[in-house]
């Protein structure tokens, strides 16, 4: 999960990185004690903000009041602001990268530096990015933070205070088990040095531990699908599949596409299937989407088909659905799902058919 | 023969008592599968309720039974513990059923069984099976019989739709291995084939495979050389861009990660590669006769 930017500083301040000065804004009050000019700035969990007008800089009260008006009704993405963010503006000496994160092919993490910062690490040219991967077992070596400053015109003072910094990331970094840890910009004024933004990653599981989280304006399916425990994907076509495990949706998906069929929403139960009462609620989540057909593809060897088939028939409603139902106790859910007016098989091929037939009858 | 996991392997469950733990045990003592023991902190000692000796560490466990094989389900955020236990107590093949374990704590075991020369399935992997002889996870008799078709999947659920399919041509297997659904991985296909083409009784190989990653692209050059067949299925073909279907592994990072890259990479080494599932059956018999 990605979290807000008042979530990922309040992690920062917890390691003792240096922040700008700062309020947060639930309401619409207008900010206490900070200085003007002011930066007022939308807490959304996705980028691009700058550029969609979700940060505006205030020269006094009336200015905030309206610029605080306005960022609380932008949308960013489809998202409305969680609250707003009020900081001390700094004067900018320079702007830095620096991110922490896995290399996924090297099975190592990756430390990416630029004094080139303030832009999408994708706009840095390649000369400017100092990239380093870190010996998991081993940890970030003082050589390695040495080698970013090689050829940088950083004075002594700055560089030794980015150097502290950049040990106190990395522990952060490992600790808290981050997926991504990026600070862009990270910024020099003539006192100090700080993060000016942080977009900080969480692993899913430890996101849904942690109950201190700023609630989120509005949730995507895929957030919702989440927090209950499953992961879902919200697409455009008409049919919403539903199976045992991630490998067999995307097979199925596979099979949908090749005959001509789309699919509305996918979600993998996998980790549910041992739970009615949630995968009840996951189901009703997907019906609220509309889809002009239910598909569920399952095949369970330790998890019961009747706890599925149970689920099934107390949610879909009036929605068409095809089941491919095989594994534990298959005869008793069949049972059950016919009863409910559902079409039944263990055939793969035909309960996919079947789905797409489904869902062309329902949209005529 | 089978690859890896066979009937003089000596596995043990870590994690034996606790829910997921009683059901595999249960299951490998009605299958057979040499199950020697389980581990659970502070229940040294005792067995459970399938008679199956239970240990306070791996270290007893593989000191007093021989074990070589485990097999953890403990909760994800215990996974990197067990598995560093695992490692120092000697075990040599290690599968990882729990799933949601941190990345970060994937890497760092990852590369410490590396160092140790122990091989990893998982996390977030169904387990290997040998029909016949060890199942060390999710499949089972039921499922499939000896034969000699050798299979490496990404997927639990997709492998077993696979056998099925499989069996509905009087097909059975040697040895299947699930590599684990999640972004970081041990065990890898390259590794596999090489076992496989060693191997006698397996005449074909089957690979399933998802986009992101490089597995299946690493594993290409080896293809080319193998005079074995290889059959190759890469899901999600059709799965939109940057979204997460599932698994995070199947998570597109670039071009050459997606799955219709890796299909042409493959059919280029020489693979037998299909576009749906149901395409599989066709597939594995004309590259067998």
């Amino acid at each position: 999960m990605n979290l807000l930017e008042c979530e990922g500083k309040k992690l920062l301040k917890e390691y003792g990185i240096a922040i700008p000065q700062g309020q947060l804004i639930t309401g619409r009050e207008l900010p206490q004690g900070l200085p003007y000019p002011l930066a007022l700035k939308s807490q959304v969990p996705v980028g691009g903000r700058g550029k969609a007008g979700g940060i505006r800089i205030v020269k006094d009260a009336g200015e905030a009041a309206k610029a605080l008006e306005e960022i609380c009704n932008l949308r960013i993405k489809g998202h409305l602001p969680s609250a707003i963010l009020a900081e001390e503006t700094v004067e900018i000496r320079q702007e830095l990268y620096i991110s922490f994160t896995i290399d996924r092919k090297e099975k190592k993490e990756l430390l990416l530096f630029s004094q080139s910062g303030g832009m999408d690490i994708e706009e840095i040219s390649r000369e400017h990015i100092v990239a380093l991967t870190i010996n998991p077992l081993l940890g970030l070596q003082e050589y390695q933070i040495n080698r970013l400053f090689f050829g940088s015109s950083i004075a002594d003072e700055p560089k030794k205070q980015i150097k502290a910094m950049v040990r106190k990331l990395y522990r952060l970094f490992k600790e808290k088990k981050l997926e991504l840890l990026e600070i862009n910009p990270l910024v020099i004024t003539a006192a100090d040095i700080l993060c000016l933004d942080a977009k900080v990653v969480l692993e899913d599981i430890l996101y849904y531990l942690d109950s201190s989280r700023l609630p989120r304006a509005q949730y995507s399916f895929e957030e919702t699908t989440h927090a209950l425990g499953v992961n879902g994907v919200e697409l455009s076509g008409d049919i919403a599949l539903i199976t045992s495990g991630a490998g067999l949706g995307l097979a199925t998906i596979d099979e949908i596409m090749s005959l001509g069929g789309s699919v509305r929403a996918f979600v993998d139960m996998g980790p549910l299937v041992h739970h009615k009462e949630e995968m009840m609620k996951v189901i009703r989540l997907v019906a609220d989407l509309k889809p002009k057909a239910f598909l569920f593809v399952y095949f369970f060897q330790v998890a019961s088909c009747v706890a599925m088939a149970e689920a099934i028939v107390n949610t879909v409603g009036d929605i068409p659905t095809a089941v491919r139902s095989r594994g534990r106790e298959e005869a008793e859910a069949k049972m059950l799902l016919e009863q409910k007016g559902c079409y039944v098989t263990t055939n793969f091929h035909d309960a996919v058919s079947n789905a797409i037939a489904l869902a062309a009858k329902g949209g005529m | 023969m089978a690859i890896l996991a066979h009937e003089k392997s000596r596995i043990i469950i870590q994690g034996l008592t606790g829910k997921v733990g009683r059901i595999f045990s249960q299951r490998m003592t009605e299958n057979k599968t040499p199950l020697v023991g389980g581990v659970t902190p502070g229940r040294g000692g005792t067995t459970d309720d399938f008679g199956v000796p239970v240990f306070n560490l791996v270290e007893e466990a593989c000191r007093s039974t021989g074990a070589d094989w485990s097999f953890i389900c403990v909760p994800p955020l215990a996974v990197r513990d067990a598995v560093i236990e695992a490692i120092d107590g000697g075990i040599k093949y290690i599968v990882i059923y729990s799933e949601g374990v941190p990345v970060q704590d994937a890497v760092v075991f990852l590369h410490y069984a590396a160092q140790k020369n122990v091989l990893i399935f998982g996390p977030n992997s169904a387990g290997v099976y040998s029909p016949g002889k060890a199942s060390v996870g999710d499949l089972n008799e039921y499922l499939i019989s000896p034969g000699n078709v050798g299979i490496i999947s990404k997927s639990g659920t997709l492998t077993y739709e696979v056998v099925d399919l499989l069996k509905s041509i009087n097909l059975g297997a040697t040895t299947v291995a699930c590599l684990g659904g999640d972004p970081l991985v041990g065990c890898d296909y390259l590794t596999l084939l090489k076992e496989f083409d060693k191997d006698d009784e397996t005449k074909l190989i089957i690979i399933l495979g998802e986009p992101g990653g490089d597995l299946e692209i690493k594993a290409a050059p080896y293809i080319k050389e193998m005079s074995k067949p290889v059959v190759a299925y890469i899901i999600g073909q059709n799965a939109p861009e940057g979204k997460k279907m599932g698994h995070a592994g199947a998570l597109v990072s670039n071009k050459e990660e997606t799955a219709e890259s890796k299909k042409a990479i493959l059919a280029a080494a020489g693979a037998h590669v299909v576009s749906t599932l149901t395409q599989i059956p066709k597939a594995v018999k004309q590259a067998m006769y």
